[in-house]
């Protein structure tokens, strides 16, 4: 390649990265926490999960027939069975749906019921709109973080465009990054760790750049399809086919289509059914299910799956009757290349199709995401204080440092704050009540952070007290589990919370130990003057 | 039985990565020891996800093995001559 187009490959590189650094950072390193949040993370901040996570078949087919009696005829039309998975509600949750409203509504409404998932006790009930009821549902802290994650909690559209120009710009950092380090081969494993901090940190960026290069080109690829695909690419797509009607696009991909109910009456088999799927797909977990006119000799039941063999999500589709009628992606019984790969985004942008061992596979990786464009900024910044005349001040170099750490330190430690305080919200506050503290404790905390860089502190010092702070918030989360959770370490009631807990400790332990190795400032200014 | 064959895949997948890194070996045989030692851990990920929930966990295991060998070991001292 042209040396002069290599340049402009660099100036492009450094540039789209300066610029969308700490962003990028935000991004990659709630994603990495997210890839957790469902269902490993909610099942540990919830103690109605942690008792138990699954529900006889028989006692769902009980529970739907026995309330689709106490709603009006309406409400069955469409019945949604959110089973307690970790996935969607802590608690087992009945949705029976009006498409058309009733008396007091004009808009879908929905009348909801809500029962623990081990003792089957109703614990909460609704009316009113659906649209409503889904978006106050109860929040949890590691749910707060995935859904930072997917919008910056900006909102919809800005917050999905946003993280899916990020995802660009990550894709177009990793691809100019394959082409302007030509040693891909020779730097390999070089990392001289020993070598003084810029070159670490030089030597850490093209290191993780090059192993973790699929991964970010597959992460970048698929994040920005998943930002901008409903925002962008749907409106696209439906003004090129459908002459610019989304409602009919949507329609035409709609996996669910409404049945012709035809009032003989015949029970649905919902416990059958449930236990066919289980017996084919016995390693995938079944998210929800839901049933169209139900009791009706036209009942259609459609299930939700996730995991096993198929790397995608499927949906699995019987009649009423029991019978199995076929399994198919989320998108429908469409054919073609473009849906399987379209089916394929979702689960290698959440490493979400087997289990738990390949989610670390996809954290780890996705921290050392979020690790590249800090370093690139480091080095970015380094190279601008070195030489004769250098362009940036070491007053300077120290204030960028500052931000850094304190936005993107911020960030880490807004997040691990979230940790201990579910646990005590667990004891203090009950239900819907506690999603009004995520918010303020995580931007508070995050911004008192970033505006304690203005000080003018060390910044090694400044990153020697987050670390300290990071550790220190996690290590709480055991002790303070022992203290007011209803399971922990001691009682053993649930041994994934006993190992959640003792990995936030060897987590927070390893920050702290890391915070001591870190030389203080002015111990590190007394040491040069004596050499 | 799993979490043995998740074991097995990793640790070859870290021996493919030193294999590579070490520099007294020829092409040839670096190249035979990889085939054998990736492909290994291609049916270890296979036999536990799927054909292609298997090929995706190889790659992505080997990008972080790569990614821990060059972290911890860094890179082999270069022999002189």
């Amino acid at each position: 390649m042209k040396s002069i187009t290599l340049k402009k490959l660099f100036l492009l590189h450094s540039w789209v990265g300066i610029i969308t650094a700490v962003l990028l950072f935000i991004v990659a390193f709630s994603g990495a926490l997210a890839v957790l949040s469902r269902p490993e993370l909610k099942i540990w901040a919830n103690p109605e999960l942690q008792s138990s996570q699954h529900v006889a078949s028989a006692q769902i087919n009980r529970l739907v027939n026995e309330y689709h009696k106490q709603v009006p005829s309406e409400f069955g039309e469409n019945i949604h069975v959110f089973l307690p998975s970790g996935h969607n509600f802590h608690l087992l949750t009945l949705v029976f749906e009006s498409h058309h409203g009733d008396e007091n509504y004009d808009q879908e409404v929905a009348r909801v019921f809500q029962f623990h998932p081990n003792t089957l006790a109703l614990e909460n009930t609704y009316y009113g709109p659906s649209k409503e009821f889904y978006a106050n549902k109860k929040t949890d802290a590691p749910t707060y973080i995935g859904e930072f994650h997917a919008d910056l909690h900006l909102g919809r559209p800005i917050g999905l465009i946003l993280t899916g120009f990020l995802g660009l710009t990550l894709l177009v950092s990793a691809v100019t990054g394959l082409f302007i380090h030509r040693k891909l081969i020779k730097e390999l494993f070089t990392f001289r760790r020993n070598k003084g901090l810029d070159i670490a940190v030089s030597d850490a960026h093209k290191v993780i750049g090059i192993w973790g290069s699929v991964f970010n080109i597959v992460i970048g690829f698929t994040g920005s399809f998943l930002g901008l695909a409903t925002i962008i690419l749907l409106p696209a797509a439906a003004f090129v086919s459908f002459g610019g009607d989304q409602d009919k696009l949507i329609e035409t991909f709609t996996a669910i289509p409404e049945p012709v109910v035809s009032h003989i009456k015949q029970p649905t088999k919902i416990d059958t059914i449930l236990e066919n799927a289980h017996s084919r797909y016995p390693e995938a977990v079944i998210r929800d299910v839901t049933i169209m006119a139900h009791n009706d000799a036209n009942a259609q039941v459609y299930l939700r799956l996730l995991g096993g063999e198929a790397v995608a999500s499927q949906l699995l589709h019987y009649r009423g009757n029991g019978e199995f009628v076929q399994s198919m992606s989320s998108f429908g019984d469409i054919s073609g290349v473009s849906i399987q790969v379209i089916e394929l985004m979702f689960p290698l942008h959440f490493g979400n199709f087997a289990g738990v061992f390949v989610k670390l596979l996809w954290v780890l990786l996705g921290l050392s995401t979020a690790l590249l464009p800090i370093s690139g900024m480091m080095m970015w910044l380094a190279k601008r204080t070195r030489g004769s005349s250098p362009s940036l001040s070491m007053q300077a170099y120290a204030r960028w440092n500052r931000f850094i750490i304190g936005s993107c330190g911020g960030l880490v430690l807004a997040s691990f704050v979230l940790f201990p305080l579910q646990v005590v919200l667990n004891y203090t506050v009950i239900g819907v009540a506690q999603n009004s503290f995520f918010g303020p404790v995580f931007f508070y905390t995050w911004l008192a952070w970033l505006l304690l860089s203005v000080l003018p502190v060390g910044y090694k010092n400044y990153f020697k007290l987050t670390l300290l702070l990071c550790g220190a918030s996690l290590a709480l989360v055991l002790p303070l589990n022992i203290i007011f959770g209803v399971s922990n370490v001691i009682n053993l009631n649930s041994t994934f919370v006993a190992v959640v807990d003792i990995s936030f400790m060897v987590v927070g332990i390893a920050c702290i130990f890391a915070a001591l190795k870190i030389k203080n400032t002015q111990k590190l200014q007394a040491e040069v003057q004596t050499a | 039985m799993n979490e043995l064959l998740i074991t097995i895949a990793m640790v070859s997948l870290l021996l493919m990565m030193l294999n590579i890194r070490k520099n007294t070996l020829t092409i040839v045989t670096k190249t035979f020891l990889s085939t054998l030692l990736f492909g290994l851990a291609l049916i270890c990920f296979m036999s536990i996800y799927g054909i292609l929930g298997g090929a995706i966990c190889t790659v992505v295991g080997a990008m972080l093995a790569g990614l821990l060998t060059a972290v911890i070991a860094g890179k082999a001292p270069q022999l002189l001559g």
